[in-house]
């Protein structure tokens, strides 16, 4: 069964399922049905007609030095193809035993890390054709019995040891309905990067989109059905809320002067938070505040590698939509003020009116709550991070 | 507020929900208190809201659900009557509470709507501070970061008292306006506060103002509080807190209130409201006179299109013309209603002058 779909049309359809799955969180179930296998992998969970990558997934593809690698490490996770491509690599270590390659050795049971217990108990290696060659052509750089095969086989094989025993299945999330953030930001969600419109539809993921997926009439509906327009609203909305408390504290989402003349999509803004006593701390980037609030939040960006220079270099399309939607406004700073951007009145409204005050206020607490707590032990990091040498990191 | 009054009702400090944002815990509590009520609900308020909405909301803010009861001799309102005792001392959900939360479970924007018109009638709270903030006694200021912050109203610097300052001096003049409906169910002659408030602690369970700031919220959200502190009631609750609303739109208003998802009203309970309205809680002889001698009027004049009518139990009170088979009543209240209101009024052998 698994033979057969690893050939032909299946295997075209079960790759571009994999890989959709990886890239865009989500594929149709039917075309992994002949691999009940690696259902139990924890790499997504099933959803209706439908499987939806989980954290694991993302996991997976980090551990590996490019995207394209997570393909064939989730194949790896097959047991048949697994024993097959374990049997090759054993005797690829075997042969360089035998030519007496010390260093090529030392390197390659380094790389294989956790596999080695896996690798021992190898009973035939092979250097002979596996079986599943198709397979390996569309997903190797080379048939897996041959040289060029070699590192990737030894990475994705050891970047899923230890995954092929079976691990829990994560519990599936519920629905998303647009007009309560508390189903949608949730442990174990993940969260496509921004784009301007879906490349694929997002049902149980969170979408990239900053356009056309509703609510173009008005803006809080708009902000709510697109995530990463609600996030940033959350961000401004967190600050005038912060402030208003006049003695906690605040942040500011400042801009360099040396980017003032790309406003409107920035390639960087950069998060100053106040703590209470007064003292200014220049924490990093918003990329970095992102990063922080989505771990606080336990959502996953779905990306390979998401850094905080990543997200930065993404946000700049989600800042000119919000600013475009007049969900953020930029002041360009007077009287020692440096330009930063803020909530604008309008929307700040619109968060205590009747929809904004049920679905983005109230339930999208959890967000205001993550994005504070986020950046207060950001800023104590720093503070503590300055106070053992770094020095220059604290603003006044 | 002292009471010179010989039978004064006396209220509690205000309550409401305790996270501003969300005036949906309130309905909540009504759901959990519909479900509790398979058993009767007997006691203070606390000991109710400690029985039954314990881990549903916190017990300060679930006082401010229930309506009037007697204690130690004293009429007492710790909050605006969502949940009302009954003469052998059963807390039940009113009517209003129950087409309240009827309404929010299926839209609940539009059960925040009507929650907020129900403050605005039933809050002796809620309707001093709209009172006293029309005609500028006190001035709400920074609403805007008011609304934002954790710190609520505070009294002298988010809430400016320029007069009516001191707590004995809130209420004066304005005991008819801000609490008239609960002084007439109370049958009590004027506001006094409960003696127990006044000897709590000094900033945590005194007369404070703080919570105020849920309610506006409320307000906000339906859309009649602007960021600049302005409140723009619709016409017909203005005129409520105005005084100035004729009988017929004050049974209109109440019908709107209490109708379950079929727009059916028990008829006796909501013109014992509208006379509340006016300051008159008959007995039920001069009660039953008064109805009849409304009802006749206004069906004879077309004031009262009557759409449907239904059975309905013991608690729905006496049907129209004392029919049982027509306490529940579907109706639509014309202007006209307003001279049969005045015929009628005769009939309650009351020297109360037909105002409000």
């Amino acid at each position: 069964m698994i033979l057969a779909a690893l050939q032909g049309r299946a295997l075209a359809r079960t790759v571009d399922a994999v890989r959709s799955l990886l890239v865009h969180g989500e594929a149709p179930a039917s075309a992994l049905d002949d691999l009940e296998g690696l259902g139990s992998c924890g790499l997504w969970t099933e959803r209706g007609a439908g499987l939806v990558a989980t954290p694991l997934a993302v996991a997976l593809g980090d551990r590996l030095p490019s995207a394209a690698e997570a393909v064939p490490a989730v194949f790896a996770l097959l047991p048949e193809v697994r024993a097959a491509w374990l049997r090759v690599l054993r005797a690829r270590f075997a042969e360089m035993g035998e030519r007496g390659d010390v260093a090529a050795v030392a390197d390659a049971v380094t790389g294989a890390g956790a596999l080695a217990g896996e690798l021992v108990k190898v009973e035939a290696p092979s250097l002979s054709p596996t079986g599943f060659g198709e397979l390996e052509r569309a997903v190797l750089p080379a048939a897996a019995h041959e040289a060029p095969a070699f590192p990737v086989l030894l990475r994705v094989l050891a970047a899923t040891a230890g995954m092929a025993d079976g691990t829990p299945a994560p519990q599936p999330l519920p629905d998303i309905i647009f007009d309560n953030p508390s189903t949608a930001w949730r442990p174990g969600r993940l969260l496509r990067l921004p784009e301007a419109t879906d490349a694929e539809p997002a049902t149980a993921v969170l979408s990239g989109a900053l356009d056309g997926r509703g609510g173009d009439g008005e803006v809080m509906r708009w902000t709510l059905h697109h995530p990463w327009a609600f996030l940033l609203a959350q961000l401004v909305f967190t600050k005038e809320a912060w402030e208003a408390e006049r003695k906690s504290g605040g942040i500011a989402f400042e801009l360099a002067l040396a980017h003032l003349p790309q406003l409107q999509s920035p390639p960087c803004v950069e998060v100053v938070v106040t703590r209470p006593n007064g003292e200014e701390v220049r924490c990093g980037t918003l990329g970095e505040l992102v990063q922080r609030t989505l771990g606080q939040l336990g959502v996953t960006p779905l990306g390979h590698r998401v850094t905080a220079g990543v997200l930065d270099g993404r946000l700049g399309l989600a800042v000119d939509a919000v600013q475009r939607r007049s969900v953020w406004r930029f002041e360009h700073g007077s009287g020692g003020r440096r330009p930063s951007y803020a909530i604008h009145p309008a929307f700040s409204d619109a968060c205590y009116r009747a929809l904004g005050s049920r679905a983005f206020y109230r339930l999208g607490s959890p967000v205001t709550i993550a994005v504070r707590r986020a950046a207060e032990i950001w800023a104590a990091e720093r503070i503590a991070r300055a106070g053992g040498g770094a020095g220059s990191e604290v603003a006044t | 507020m002292t009471a010179p009054f010989a039978h004064p009702l006396h209220l509690e400090r205000p309550a409401f929900w305790t996270e501003p944002g969300d005036p949906e815990s309130w309905f909540r509590a009504l759901d959990a208190l519909a479900a509790a009520q398979s058993s009767p609900l007997i006691g203070a308020p606390r000991a109710v809201a400690d029985r039954c909405l314990s881990g549903v909301i916190s017990r300060r803010s679930a006082i401010g659900l229930f309506g009037l009861f007697r204690r130690e001799g004293r009429d007492l309102l710790p909050g605006v009557g969502l949940v009302a005792s009954d003469a052998d001392g059963h807390w039940e959900l009113t009517g209003e509470a129950r087409a309240l939360l009827g309404h929010w479970k299926e839209e609940p924007a539009r059960g925040l709507e009507m929650l907020s018109a129900y403050l605005v009638r039933e809050s002796p709270w809620l309707r001093l501070l709209l009172l006293r903030l029309q005609r500028r006694d006190w001035e709400l200021r920074h609403w805007v970061v008011v609304r934002s912050g954790r710190a609520g109203l505070k009294a002298g610097a988010s809430l400016l008292l320029h007069r009516h300052a001191e707590p004995a001096v809130w209420f004066a003049g304005l005991e008819q306006r801000t609490a008239g409906r609960w002084l007439a169910r109370a049958r009590s002659q004027g506001l006094a506060y409960d003696p127990d408030v006044l000897r709590r602690k000094k900033g945590k369970d005194d007369l404070s103002l703080a919570p105020l700031v849920a309610p506006l919220h409320l307000l906000e959200s339906v859309g009649w509080l602007s960021r600049t502190g302005d409140v723009t009631l619709p016409g017909p609750l203005a005129a409520d807190l105005a005084g100035t609303s004729t009988p017929a739109q004050a049974l209109t208003d109440i019908t709107a209130g209490q109708a379950d998802l079929r727009g059916f009203v028990a008829a006796e309970p909501v013109l014992r409201e509208l006379l509340a309205t006016y300051g008159v809680s008959p007995g039920d002889d001069t009660f039953a006179r008064w109805m009849d001698m409304l009802i006749e009027q206004a069906m004879k004049r077309g004031a009262l299109e009557l759409l449907d009518a239904e059975p309905g139990q013991a608690r729905h009170g006496r049907g129209l013309h004392a029919d049982p088979s027509r306490k529940l009543v579907r109706w639509v209240v014309h202007t006209e209603f307003n001279d049969a209101f005045h015929n009628a009024w005769a009939a309650l052998g009351t020297e109360r002058e037909l105002t409000r």
